[in-house]
Order: structure tokens, then sequence, then C-alpha cells
């Protein structure tokens, strides 16, 4: 059982790698229920004293010991579960950022009410059969860019719920955070008056087909050839007498950075979702038009990332 | 991070409701009806609840209803203090706080009470089969504790209960450590009012006449270890109250002043002992007559009584020195005058009776026709004599002629007196059950005796037990009793329908008897002082010591734990064919070659091929024969040593 420490617990670097739960990292102290508990026992005593009880004495002895022995149960608890990042999410600035946590246990041991969450974060309750698990941990990040989530608490009061016994646990890993999409719609910025952005895909030459993909535009997908079971093919246009949309840093007019660029960022969604091709000009970087989630992907996260 | 205040579902109310009235059962034996009534109303009316929420009253009517039973409490057991009146309170407060449970430290507080509740059942009584039923009070609450920290995962009540008995297990040692090393202040710290609940078979009044039937109870009194051999039955005179001053029918106690200790002269061997008290709630200690060395507290009265200075309301264990032979002082003015007093009214019949003893005889020679008349007489001891309304004396000896000890012991010393020689009754126990398998003496209620002393010019007080004369068998009994089988049948081992008991109840008893004083002895009886003498035992007046033996017994208690945690450290498993996968995967681990957390043994032996090319064919076979002994539902001691030999050879 290790000693608290909690309020010097050193500060250990951030790891990419797998972080086994053991005597280093977990740290065990009374709660508030534990406190009372420890008062009660002294009750116990008093009693025990007074009437010079002898078997009050020992069942007083004897909830302290389970009391204590149950802290090196919550420690076994904890002892031996693998923490793994996993897949680091993206969100909005101003929705919950997903990251996944792989859980391993070297041990095969049933885990019983962990908590496990960031320290920021919102934390849920798990409990684990022997054997594997993910979980994904959310978070609410403050500002856009990369974003670490801090430390991941793991947290029990099993089995008395005497005793906290947790460990924090600090992983390399980032999340990405858009910037919050402008809540208000503009209409997107066409060159030079442009065509009519709902007209252009009679005006396209049709080029094949392609594998269906993840966010094509359901008016493009070849639903005749769906239906004689050709799977699903999506329509693609070859564009290139069609009038370029270039989502420019200079056409958001807004006030700020942050502004323009949750503008683009608006921008980037409507444009993706009404099947444009569409390019990304920021100041210090230029995205060619194209279309499709990785694109809009990657467009994102140059916003994301700008000046940061 | 903060947890939830989830309230636990259902099932685990129910397991709370169970346990409480498990915990709270024995003291429906020790309280008054109401508050125990109230308790197992409210668990009841809470189980009801349960699944009908709006079964649970308000807040107004529960403040009126924990207001009502205060005032029930108080007013059955006299105050709101002391134990019965304290436990009665927990009770009915207990039972009412169930009503109102919203968030999780409820929960606490009413498992915290129900733990109190169980140590309350201590306060009246501390047997065996009570602790053990504790233990397993402890045991049930400590799973619905459990029950509650196991998070959404419903792990199933009986493998709870034996999470719960693990862990009880575990912490028994540790448990008894503290018991015997924790300082202990010596109680009380402040004074309770004492509840009237002891009961002895000796009383500081005697009224023989008045008693019809003489109740046998067979709770022990207290329980007496000899250093060295025990003196015969019939020196077995454990003395309790003396009484001078009779009106005929009651005798009373006097108050002499304390007798010094050094005026005695004693001879013969002294007896050294140790006796368990029970509690009785008076002041005497009944040592064997005459006690020369006795704890600090006590003092021996003028009529050698031993008496300590506060009732007995716990118990004790007492250090004893007696002799059996011994030679009291001077009789006083003040004693003469007490030994020869006789009632008002007088017996012509009696005055005739002694007088013919007397003719010129000595004092002894009176004495001992006394006894030869309740010899050659008629006289039968009995625990049913008739009653005896007017002059119970004289009807006794002259008419009725049946009684008890109390009877004889009265009778005699009235007619003593009668012939000018000073006589007092003297109460207490007499013999006692011999324990063979304990080497100790049971002596219990029904062996509560009286007698009477003389005053012999040259002897001094001299001990006459005219019972003796009509039953010596009440007297001399066998040191292992056998059947006895006396007018009135006064046997210890026959019930009270005069059957024998069956061949094996009487080793059976002796037994139970044994471990029951051991338990007296070494549990309930070690107090500080018992503890002072432990650590002397350990340390010899040596602290270094001390903490070599205080350590030793801590690595005792801890180095199983310890070899648990080892265990667990070292084998994740029991299963041999992991272990010798494990052993594998370390081998490749030492070869720089690692399995990751995440990697299939497929994956991993794809891995090591691609790494490790010469390794290539065994590390397939190896994984190929672990997958199918764990996975493929082979099994098969040659396929298991097949893998063992081929991890084996691996380098």
């Amino acid at each position: 059982m290790r000693l608290p420490r909690y309020p010097f617990a050193r500060r250990r670097k951030p790891s990419s790698a797998p972080l086994t739960l053991g005597q280093r990292n977990i740290y065990v102290f009374p709660n508030r229920w534990g406190w009372s508990f420890a008062g009660l026992i002294l009750l116990f005593l008093l009693v025990a004293t007074n009437y010079n009880n002898n078997l009050s004495f020992l069942l007083a002895f004897l909830l302290a010991a389970m009391a204590l022995i149950s802290a090196v149960h919550g420690q076994r608890n904890l002892a031996g579960l693998v923490l793994k990042p996993g897949k680091a999410g993206a969100a909005f600035l101003g929705e919950e950022l997903p990251f996944t946590l792989l859980l391993g246990d070297s041990r095969q041991r049933p885990r019983f009410a962990l908590q496990i969450g960031f320290k920021e974060g919102v934390s849920q309750e798990l409990s684990l059969p022997a054997g594997d698990d993910a979980v994904v941990l959310t978070l609410r990040p403050r500002q856009r860019g990369r974003c670490n989530p801090g430390a991941v608490v793991v947290e029990s009061r099993y089995p008395l719920g005497l005793f906290r016994v947790w460990s924090r646990l600090a992983f390399d890993w980032n999340g990405l955070v858009y910037p919050a999409p402008a809540s208000t719609a503009e209409p997107l910025p066409f060159a030079s008056g442009g065509d009519d952005p709902g007209s252009n895909d009679g005006g396209d030459d049709f080029s094949g087909f392609r594998a269906y993909q993840a966010g094509d535009a359901p008016k493009r997908v070849h639903w005749k050839s769906y239906a004689q079971g050709r799977g699903m093919l999506t329509r693609v246009y070859r564009h290139g007498g069609q009038k370029q949309l270039w989502l420019d840093w200079n056409a958001a007019t807004d006030d700020g950075v942050e502004a323009k660029l949750s503008r683009l960022c608006r921008w980037v969604l409507d444009a993706e979702h009404s099947g444009q091709v569409y390019g990304l000009r920021l100041p210090n970087r230029e995205i060619s038009p194209d279309r499709g989630l990785a694109h809009q992907a990657a467009c994102l996260e140059a916003l994301a990332l700008f000046q940061r | 991070m903060n947890e939830p205040k989830r309230i636990p579902p259902a099932s685990q109310m129910r397991e709370l409701i169970a346990a409480l009235a498990l915990a709270g059962l024995p003291h429906a034996a020790n309280l008054a009806y109401g508050p125990v009534a109230l308790f197992y109303l409210m668990l009841a009316y809470r189980y009801l609840a349960i699944d009908r929420p709006a079964l649970l009253p308000g807040k107004k009517l529960l403040i009126s209803a924990a207001l009502a039973a205060a005032a029930m409490v108080w007013q059955q057991s006299g105050g709101i203090f002391g134990k019965s009146a304290g436990s009665a309170l927990l009770l009915a407060g207990v039972g009412l706080k169930l009503l109102e449970m919203h968030d999780r430290r409820d929960w606490y507080v009413v498992v915290a009470a129900a733990y109190l509740l169980a140590l309350t059942q201590f306060l009246f009584s501390q047997a065996i089969p009570m602790a053990a039923y504790l233990v397993a009070v402890v045991v049930m609450l400590t799973a619905v504790l459990i029950g509650m920290h196991c998070g959404k995962a419903a792990v199933p009540l009986p493998l709870r209960l034996r999470q719960s008995a693990a862990l009880a297990a575990q912490a028994l040692p540790l448990a008894a450590l503290l018991f015997v090393l924790a300082p202990r202040l010596p109680g009380p710290l402040w004074n309770l009012p004492q509840d009237k609940t002891a009961t002895s078979g000796l009383s500081d009044r005697l009224e023989p006449g008045s008693i019809n039937q003489l109740g046998l109870s067979d709770a022990v009194a207290f329980r007496v270890n000899f250093n060295g051999a025990p003196p015969p039955q019939n020196r077995l005179y454990w003395r309790g109250p003396v009484f001078w001053w009779t009106d005929g029918r009651r005798w009373e106690m006097r108050e002499l002043p304390p007798l010094s200790n050094a005026a005695a002269a004693y001879s013969g061997t002294a007896v050294d002992y140790s006796v368990v008290l029970e509690p009785h709630g008076r002041n005497w200690l009944l040592a064997l007559d005459l006690p020369q060395q006795f704890p600090a507290d006590g003092h021996l009265s003028g009529d050698f009584v031993l008496l300590a200075k506060n009732p007995v309301n716990d118990r004790r264990l007492l250090r004893l020195r007696s002799y059996t032979d011994f030679r009291y002082p001077e009789l006083s003015a003040a004693e003469k005058r007490l030994g020869l007093q006789l009632p008002k009214e007088s017996s012509e019949a009696l005055h005739r009776l002694v007088a013919q003893w007397r003719e010129g005889r000595d004092d002894a020679q009176v004495v001992r026709q006394a006894l030869a008349y309740f010899h050659d007489n008629d006289f039968h001891y009995t625990l049913h004599p008739p009653l005896l309304t007017e002059r119970p004396v004289e009807r006794f000896l002259l008419e009725t002629r049946r009684g008890f000890c109390e009877h004889y012991a009265t009778s005699f010393a009235v007619l003593m007196r009668l012939a000018g020689i000073p006589a007092r009754v003297v109460t207490g126990y007499q013999g006692g059950l011999w324990n063979d398998v304990g080497e100790f003496l049971e002596v219990r209620q029904s062996d509560a005796h009286a007698w009477a002393e003389v005053w012999l010019n040259g002897s001094g007080w001299v001990r006459v037990d005219p019972t003796a004369a009509v039953a010596p068998e009440r007297v001399e009994r066998p040191v292992v009793a056998e059947v006895v089988s006396v007018d009135g049948g006064r046997g210890v081992e026959s019930d009270s329908n005069g059957f024998s008991l069956a061949p094996w109840v009487l080793p059976a008893k002796t037994l139970w008897a044994n471990v029951d004083h051991g338990w007296h002895r070494w549990v309930l009886g070690y107090d500080h002082n018992a503890r002072e003498k432990a650590l002397q035992w350990l340390n010899g007046g040596h602290w270094p010591k001390t903490l070599g033996w205080l350590s030793l017994a801590l690595l005792g208690v801890s180095a199983p734990f310890a070899w648990s945690l080892w265990r667990s450290e070292r084998l994740q498993t029991r299963d041999p064919a992991l272990r010798s996968y494990q052993r594998f995967c370390k081998k490749l681990d030492r070869l720089g070659l690692p399995r990751r957390s995440s990697e299939g043994p497929q994956a991993y032996a794809a891995r090591i091929a691609r790494h490790l090319p010469r390794l290539a064919s065994q590390a397939h076979e190896i994984t190929d024969i672990y997958l199918r002994l764990r996975y493929g539902g082979e099994s098969g001691s040659g396929l298991l040593e097949a893998l063992r030999i081929k991890v084996r050879r691996l380098k």
C-alpha cells in the first residue's frame, strides 16, 4: 500500500506507451466515509472501555482491521490494469472531444466500480470482467488547436467505500479541436458571382463511376446500379469547366481571427454538405479544391491549427 | 471527480433490511417489547415500501414518530442513558431512519448504526454463541457495504458474502494482535447508570420459612483455577454474606469493624488460586476462607467476608491466596452480644431441648449433641419444604423436619444461641463441579449453600455444617460428580424431571464447560492488568525485545498477505498452458521482441517470424499448441508437455 502523497504527487512525463497500474502510481487515502468509520471505531472503543466489555473491544479491532485490509483490496482492484492511449478524436470547440482509452489487464481479474475520466472531464463508471476493454473518455476543450486532455484519473472505492484508491496517468496524445462553426448562415463566397450553387450538378461533364465513399452526396449515387445489385457507385464529374469555390480568408468579413475561422469552418461544412468542390485559402496555407470527408477533415485541421 | 449520489437499488435495500433484522434479533430478549416491536414494524413497513414508494411518510410525520419513540423508550426504560435505554433508543432510531433514506450518506448512517447495534448486543451477553452469531451479522453487513461499492456490476450476494467473510478472516489475526497489544484504559471512563440485571444465588436477607421452592439456577457463579492440587471438596466453602441478627424468622447482616489481615493466625498450606467471577451486582468476592492475599480494591470485613469496593458488575479475574486452616482473634464484646442475640418470642420446647443437651457438658460437646440430633432424628434434605408461617424454627425442628441448607443452618444457630454459644449463619457456595478436561472447578448458582459458625473457647470461630449431618452427600460430593439422589433429588446430572441423562452428555458438558471457561478466562477476562503481564512476559522489561516481538507478530500477520500479493504479481494464472506461453513471451522479451499488449498470439508469431527468422518455426509451433490448448477445446497432458518442452528448448 502506498502512503498518500496526493498533493505532492510527482508529475510524470506524459507517456505514449501503455502504463501499468501498480505500487508506483496507485494512491490510497481515506475519504469522508472512511474518516467517519474511524470515528465509529473510536466510539466502539469508548463504549468497550466504559463497560469493560472485551468482545466490544474485539469487534472494534476487527472492524478496524477489516477497514485497513479493505485498503489493500482496493489497491489490488486497480493494480495490474494496463492503460493505453488509443485514438484521439476531433471535435468542434464547444463539443465533447472523444478519446479512446484501451484497457488491458495483466492479471486477468474482475475489476469493480472503476471510475475513469479526465481530471477535468466527466468520469464514467466501469466494471470489468477479467479481460480487455476500451472506453471512450470525453472532455470539453476550452480552445481550438491540439488538445492534450491532461491526466487520466482511474479511481475506485471498492470494496467498502472507506478509501479513495486512485491513479493519475498522463499520456502523450492529442485531440484536435476545430473552431466552432459560426452560428449564422452566410452564402458561400463563390468567386465573381459564379454559378448558382444548386444547379452545378448537371453542368459538369460526366467522367465515370467510382466506388461509393461515405459522405458522397445522395444525388450522385447511381441508384440504378445499386438496384441491380452491383453495389453503390458514385458518379464522378470532371469539373474543369466549373467555377471553383474558394473559401478565402479574405472573403470572411467577420472581425477577429477566431470569428473569421468560425466563418470559414461553417463554410467548409456547408460546402461539403451541398456536395461542392471547394478549396481553402488561409494567409499561410492553401488547400486545393476537392471534396469528400478526408478533404473536409484536412480543411478543418488547417483551421484548427491556424496560428497554433 | 465526484461520485454521483446514486441510491442503491431495491435488491440492496432488501439485503440491508435482512441484515438489520439479524442485527437486532438478540435484543428481543434484552429489551422492553416496545422498541423491539417498533423496530421490526419499521423493517416490515420499509420492506413493503420498496415497491410502493408512496407509502413512505413525510418529514413531519417522521419527526413526531421519532419523538413518540423516544418518549416510549423513556417510559419503558426509565431514561435514555444506560445500556438498555441506549440500545432501545438506537433500535428505534435505526428503524425510523430506514424510512428516511435519500442519498448515499443516509445509507452510511444506517450501516454504521447497524454495526453499533451489533456491538450493543455484547453489553448483554458475551457468550461464545453470541459472538459467533454477531460475527455472522458483521459479515452480512459488510457484504451489503460491498454491494454499495461494486458499481453497476451486480455482484450476487453469495459472492459478496464470501468476499466479506474472506475480509473478516484476513482481518482476524490483526484484530487479535490489536486486542492483545493495544493499550487499555481501566474503565469505566464515566459512571453510567447500571442496569440491575445481575442475579445471584445469594441474597442480603435470609428467610428460610417463607420459601417453599428453591430455584436451582444452572448459571455459572464463578470458576476457579488452582495453582497446585485443589483442596478436598469438604473444605471448599466459598464465603459470602454473614448473618447475625434474627427476629426468629428473618436474618440480617450487621456491619462489624474491618478485620486487620495480620490478626488472623494462619496454619497449614496456602491455597493459591484464581477466580473468574461472574457479575452479580454485589460486593462479595466469594473467597475460600480465609483469604490472605487479595486484590487491592478488596478488604476483609469483621466477619471474614472478602468485599470489593464497588459492586461486581463486570466479570472479574481475581488472584487469591487463602488458608483453610486458621485461627481467629479474640471475640469482641460486640460480636459476643450479636452472636447471642435471640428472637423476642422464646420457645419453651427448644429451651428444654437445649437444657437436656447441656447437662454439664462443655460447648464442643453441646455442638456434637446438636448434630447428633439432626442426624438421628427423621430430618430430610429437600428443596421443596413445607411453608412455615408460625414459629418457623420450632416447627421445623420439632414437626416438619424437612428443609434445605438455610433451614438447618439458621435453626442450628438459634439452638446454639439458646445454649449460650455465640453463633452466626454464613452463606456462600459449597463445593463445585470439577472439570477434568480443563482442570478447573466450576461453581454454579445451584451450589449456593448456608452453614453456621460457632465460637468455641480455645478454637475461635468453628464452622459447623448441620446439612452435612443430614445429607453428607451435599457437602462431600465426589470430585467428579456421579448421579446423586437425595430426598427431593438434588443431582446435578439429572435434569429437573429426575431422568438421568445420556452417557455422552456429561463428557460433552464437561468439554463445553472447559471451552467456555477458557473463553471467559482468556478472552473475556483479558484486561489492562493481563495486558501488562503479557507485555512483561514478552519483553521481560526490555523495550527492544518488545519491538522485536511486535515486528515478528506483525510479520506473521502480514506474511499471508504479502504472499498472496506476491503470487498474484508473479503468477498471473493457474492455467498451465497460459503459464508456459507467458514463459515463452518472457524469453522473447529478453531477446528484444516483447509482445505488445494489443497483439494476439498469431500476430505475435508472425512478427517473430519477420524479425527473428531463425525462431519462426518454433514460434509458430508453440503458438499453435498454445491456441489449441487454450481455445481449441483440446486438453491432454501430452500436448501440454510438448508445449512445455518446446518453450524450454527455445533459445
